[in-house]
Formats: structure tokens, sequence, C-alpha cells
């Protein structure tokens, strides 16, 4: 409970230093969610081109993007990118984390709050409600609770996955830029109906990379297609816990790695 | 500030800020390779996205989906190879006041911004080699159709060289101002995916999107190269392509160079 009362105030600390910056704090918001607009400019042209996608509507295809971008944005304001972990592993600077009394990745976690975030959280919600109009979704209680539980597997998957890729830069220096590579997968292959990948790349991504358990295979139940996954539907409905099990593992992964760090530093 | 003459030993001193800059990328060959990686990876997901889209449809709005993959393939190494360096380095020049020490240099300070990024670009070039058989597997890239074109390409992608290279030099210039400029790099980047014609060919976006696209300078980047590569651009169309190139190289020269005269004015040492 103390660390969780020092947890708070460090990030209340860091976000108001990044407040202090406000313009540019502005900036990256702005950017952040015009990069994602950018994504979805994409998908209309090329569904105002085709008029669907593997079978997927306009509509429906909005409702993916906009349910993984909210998703997406959630688990930055509570994670944070962890992308400064190498250059923290590489500079011995992550020593500093180590004598302080609070569990590193806490630390590292509330290093920089990622504003940003709430850029694509306000543009995802935008546009989940405007997939929502377009394909005229009428929420039942139970959807909402499944809504409930997606959102919260999402917002643990995509930062397992970073915290595995940042917990290689303990053993491997200069893994840093492979957290984009895993982002830009999420980004991009995350927000596309399962169905348009070949059955291996299927595989790949719902397994080893599992991009798209965070929303595509969600929406893919929400919006009542689940017969084109190939699975039993409750295997497509367990999909949430799927974020609990990577997210354990990871921190697996992150302790091995913090048992093995040697510093760069004195 | 600027130099005017450009004396022989300036010019030596030129093709070895080239060198320097084309030496450095090797240090820092990982990056490339991940980049690289990040682009393999976009070209399939573009290439799986098409492909669904043209499922049962042999033509759309014209483009076969063999050329489309071509087209796509081309202009994400375009995009790759001419990504500008500048921002990041003028940035932290003046971050840390090294920007003292290229003010004295006896070589203009543009000149040395424009040489660096040749620099990159050129040492960029061998990891294309690498890129291509990528190419030519997943797109199916075949030659020019001729020598000629082969030629206009080439002078395309220069020219569209030289226009990267001008607005990465504006962009960096944004540090004497902000102290930052990895944000609008990030503008920069999403702007040329989509405007620049990486993502979709400007043939396929509605009318008023494509509009925008061609006032804007980013297709200089991905799209009039690759058409050009492609023979999609004939007689009058390219001559008219080409010299729109020309007169946007040279009107963002005399941009870069009337921000440079305000910025150097506003140059703080830090540091010093």
């Amino acid at each position: 409970m103390r660390a969780l009362s020092t947890y708070r105030r460090l990030v209340a600390a860091n976000l108001t230093a990044e407040l202090r910056h406000g313009p540019s704090a502005l900036v990256g918001l702005v950017m952040s969610f015009g990069f994602q607009l950018t994504g979805l400019l994409f998908l209309w042209v090329v569904l105002d081109r085709s008029g669907g996608l593997g079978g997927w509507t306009k509509g429906e295809v909005t409702f993916l993007y906009g349910l993984r971008l909210l998703v997406r944005g959630l688990s930055l304001l509570v994670f944070g990118r962890l992308d400064g972990l190498p250059g923290l592993v590489h500079s011995g600077g992550f020593d500093r984390y180590l004598v302080r009394p609070l569990p590193p990745l806490l630390q590292v976690m509330a290093a920089r709050v990622s504003l940003n975030a709430l850029g694509d959280v306000v543009g995802g919600v935008t546009i989940f409600l405007l997939g929502n109009t377009l394909v005229r979704f009428s929420w039942s209680p139970t959807d909402l609770a499944y809504l409930v539980l997606v959102i919260l597997g999402g917002c643990l998957l995509e930062p397992a996955l970073r915290l595995i890729v940042a917990s290689l830069s303990f053993w491997f220096v200069g893994t840093g830029r492979l957290l984009f590579v895993v982002d830009d997968l999420f980004n991009s292959a995350g927000n596309y109906p399962l169905s348009i990948f070949d059955g291996a790349i299927q595989l790949v991504f719902t397994l080893a990379v599992p991009v798209a358990l965070v929303a595509s295979v969600p929406a893919t139940v929400l919006l009542a297609r689940t017969p084109e996954l190939g699975v039993q539907p409750l295997v497509a409905q367990a999909v949430p816990f799927a974020g609990l099990i990577w997210f354990v593992t990871a921190h697996r992964v992150w302790q091995r790695a913090l048992r093995s760090y040697q510093s760069t530093g004195h | 500030m600027d130099r005017q003459i450009a004396t022989w030993p300036n010019a030596l001193a030129y093709l070895r800020l080239v060198s320097m800059a084309a030496r450095t990328i090797y240090v820092y060959r990982a990056n490339i390779g991940v980049n690289l990686l990040a682009m393999v990876v976009q070209l399939y997901l573009l290439k799986v996205v098409w492909s669904a889209v043209y499922a049962g449809r042999s033509t759309i709005a014209g483009v076969g989906l063999d050329e489309l993959l071509q087209y796509l393939v081309l202009s994400n190494i375009q995009v790759w190879l001419l990504s500008p360096s500048l921002p990041a380095f003028v940035q932290d020049r003046v971050r840390t006041g090294q920007i003292a020490i290229d003010l004295v240099r006896p070589v203009a300070f543009r000149g040395q911004l424009i040489a660096q990024q040749a620099g990159t670009t050129v040492g960029m070039l061998p990891f294309v080699l690498l890129a291509l058989p990528l190419a030519v597997g997943m797109g199916g890239l075949r030659l020019p159709s001729s020598l000629v074109m082969a030629c206009l390409y080439a002078i395309s992608l220069s020219l569209g060289f030289l226009i990267v290279t001008q607005i990465g030099l504006l962009l960096g210039l944004l540090a004497f101002w902000t102290l930052e400029t990895t944000g609008f790099l990030a503008l920069y980047r999403f702007v040329v995916q989509f405007f620049g014609g990486a993502l979709v060919p400007l043939w396929f976006l509605p009318p008023p999107l494509r509009g925008v696209a061609e006032l804007l300078p980013f297709q200089f980047q991905a799209f009039v190269p690759a058409s050009i590569y492609l023979d999609r651009l004939g007689g009058d169309e390219l001559l008219h392509a080409l010299a729109l190139q020309v007169l946007w190289v040279v009107g963002l020269f005399v941009l870069s160079r009337l921000v440079w005269q305000w910025a150097i004015t506003r140059a703080v040492i830090n540091g010093g």
C-alpha cells in the first residue's frame, strides 16, 4: 500500500513536469492522434474502393479500429511506453531504481507519463462511438460486461509484450528499436479482421505475437461474427484472459531479467 | 553567414562530410536493420490488405494488383531510403551547444547539413540491395521499361531527395525556436505515409484528398518517382511533374535560406 502511494506521488510529480512543457505536450497529443487517424483514413480509402475487407463493412472495421485505439490509449496511460528502459540499462541509470524503496517496474512505469496517450483515448472513444453508430450496435448487459473484460485484458496484453521486449535489453544491448517494431505491429496488424490473413499468420497473430487478441478477436465476437474464427465460441469469448496470462508471464521474464542485470555504470 | 563562393577546397570538404556521414550509418547498422524489418512488415500487411480488397477483381481504378504491389514496394523503399536525418541532428547540435563549432567551420552550415543528408542516403544504398530480393519476391518488381525511363526515374528520385533534404533542414531549424523536433518529425512521417502515397497510391484517393496531396511536396518522395518507374506518367504529364519538382526544389531552397537567416539571429549557444 505504501508502494502504491509512492507510485501515485511519482506519477503526479512527473505529470506536473510534463505539463510544464504545455505546448510541446499538446503537439505530442495532436501528433499521436494524427498518426492514428492516418491509419483510419487509409482503411476508409481502401474500404471505399472495395466496399468491404474480408467481408467486414466500413462500419465494422471502424468499430474494431476504435476499440483498439481506445485500449491502446488506456494501456499507455497506465503503463507508459517502457521505451525509456533500454536507454536506462545502457547508460547505467537504471542503478538508481534499484536502491529506491519502490519496485523498479513501478518506477519505470512512472518515469514518464505519456500525455500522448490521452490523444489516443479521446480519438479511440470518438472512433469507437462512430463505429457503433455505423453498425447500429445495440448493447446488451452481457456485451457491456464483455467489453469491460476486453478493455482490461487488452490493457494488460500490449504492455506485456512491451515488457518482454524491454526485458531483453538486460541481456542484449540495443533492443530499444525492437520496441517500436512491436508497437508498429499492434498499430497496424492489430486493426484488421483476423480473417484476411493466411492460416499460419493467424496463428502468429493470436499465439506468438498476439496483436489480434487486443481488439480484432473481441470485435469479431461482439459483432457476432465468431464463426469466421474457426474456433469454439467459448475459446474466442475467453480471449480477455489471455491478457492476464501474458502479463503474468511477462512479469516473470522481467524478474528474471532483473536478476541478471549487470550495471554498465558504477 | 552563407558563403557564396564554392572554392575547390570547399568541394573537397563537402565530399569529406558526405563520406563521414555515410560511415556513421554503419555504426548504427542495427537501427537500419530494424527499420528495414519494420518496412518489410508494413509491406507484408499492405500486401495482405490489398489482396483482400482485390479479391475477385482484376483491376481497381485501372490498376491491377500486380502493378499495385510493385508500386507499394517501390514507394516504401523510397520513403525509407530518403527518410530525413537532419531534424534529430540539428536538434542535438542546438541542445548541446555544439552548433557553435558548426558555425565557425569554413563550410556554410546549410551546406554541411545537405552533405550530411547526402552521406546518410548514400550510406543506406547498400542496404537497398538487401531489400531488393524481398522487393522482387513480395511485389514482383521488374526493371523499368526502358533506359530512358530508368534515367528519368533517377532524375525524379534525385529531385525528390533534394526536396526531402530541404524539408528535413526546415524541420531541423525549428529546433532554434522549440529545441524539440521529434513531434514535427512524427507529423512529417505520417503525412508522407498518407499524402506521399506510401500506403495508397494517389490514384485511389477520392478527389478532394487527391487535390490536397497534389498541392503538397510529399508526393515527390514516394508517388511521383514510383509512377515514373512504372510508366504511369507519360509525355506532357511527366515533363510537368519534373518541372514541378524543380520548382519545389528552388522554392524550398529559398525558404530554408530565409528561415536560416532568421534562425541564426536567434541562435543561443548552450553551454558556451
